[in-house]
């Protein structure tokens, strides 16, 4: 067993001074990690780029083009822009945790922080995001009547029917992160399951 | 800057093919893969060689920082389950001897952990920085280890019998 196991040490030692044959020059190298650098910084940043895009794009509509004057359209307008901001608050405090994420703590615990991660995101995807449209919706439609002061009915009505398609695609898009968010965590879970085993 | 530089630099000629072993194996002779894993490893490695207080050897850093880095690639590594098949193909594109590539091949059929705890072994690691690596009890290593190698032996024999 033992002379068995030196034959597959050496066959290991040779088979790396094979692969080191495939080895990029130092200068390719850094090339490759500058670009990748930056890569992997708009990809964490992207989805609170985009949230805090719309929100900022909402608040100057209330702002600029639509200031809203009827009590209802205002709490139509708090009730979407309060929605927005939580979800905002929401994708900060994950970036946070998923900063924690650290590979240069030991495996178990590294696992073990990539699980909290990914339970907080299912927590974020199955429940809050869908409570927040929810919320959003309502305050969207609470518009309805003051638009119908200000613009033409059928606008107002291709509107509405409008949104019920964004709405319909915005649960379609949260129902496959969840999935997605659940698949993560069920794979992290056993991860921690092998660690843990004899 | 240009003494982290030269560091690093150093690191990289040393431990480049150590590092991207390790993914070959892992990531079950997916050379992309393993090359993309690779890099994260050096970006990573570059992004904290100044947080380094030399507390464990480099060497065990780094593997640490592979270890958990290919742990970290759940999506790459659950896509290709099935990519046992592509084992073969690509062990031919980068020209392995025969034994060399069974061995891969015989990693690549053991489960994610497994598949780095024997890596490091066969990197002639000692059990107890291993321990330290996944942050596990030594006594638990050395039972999986026990357990890993005659799983491994098993695997190997397996495919001899069937050429």
């Amino acid at each position: 067993m033992k002379d068995e196991f030196s034959e597959l040490e050496n066959a290991w030692s040779a088979g790396q001074k094979k692969l080191a044959q495939q080895q990029p020059t130092f200068a390719d190298m850094q090339q490759i990690l500058e670009q990748r650098k930056s890569a992997s910084r708009s990809f964490q940043y992207g989805t609170l780029a985009i949230l805090l895009f719309t929100l900022i794009g909402f608040c100057a509509f209330f702002m600029y083009v639509a200031p809203v004057k009827q009590t209802m359209s205002r709490v139509g307008a708090i009730a979407m822009l309060g929605g927005l901001t939580i979800r905002v608050l929401l994708e900060i405090l994950s970036l946070l945790r998923l900063r924690r994420i650290s590979t240069l703590s030991n495996s178990k615990e590294n696992t073990k922080n990539s699980i909290r991660f990914h339970a907080f995101r299912v927590k974020t995807q199955s429940i809050y995001s869908p409570v927040i449209i929810a919320v959003f919706t309502v305050g969207f439609y609470l518009l309805t009547p003051e638009f119908v002061d200000n613009l033409s009915f059928n606008m107002v009505l291709f509107i509405d029917i409008s949104y019920l398609f964004i709405a319909a695609i915005l649960f379609y898009v949260i129902r496959m992160g969840v999935k997605k968010e659940l698949q993560n965590l069920e794979e992290w879970t056993d991860l921690l399951r092998e660690l843990e085993a004899d | 800057m240009g003494q982290i530089k030269k560091t690093f630099e150093e690191i990289y000629q040393e431990y480049y093919p150590m590092v991207f072993q390790i993914c070959f194996g892992y990531f079950r002779g997916e050379e992309e893969v393993a090359k993309d894993t690779s890099q994260e490893v050096f970006i990573i490695i570059w992004k904290n060689l100044k947080k380094f207080k030399g507390e464990s050897s480099i060497k065990t850093w780094i593997y640490r920082i592979t270890v958990n880095t290919c742990l970290g690639q759940i999506k790459a590594d659950s896509r290709r389950k099935e990519a046992l098949n592509h084992v073969k193909r690509d062990h031919r594109d980068i020209n392995l001897d025969d034994s060399v590539s069974k061995l891969y091949q015989a990693i690549g059929q053991l489960n994610k952990t497994d598949r780095l705890i024997i890596m490091m072994v066969l990197e002639k690691e000692k059990q107890k920085t291993i321990a330290e690596i996944l942050g596990i009890e030594e006594t638990n290593l050395r039972v999986k280890i026990h357990r890993i190698k005659i799983k491994l032996g098993k695997i190997l024999e397996m495919m001899r019998d069937e050429r």
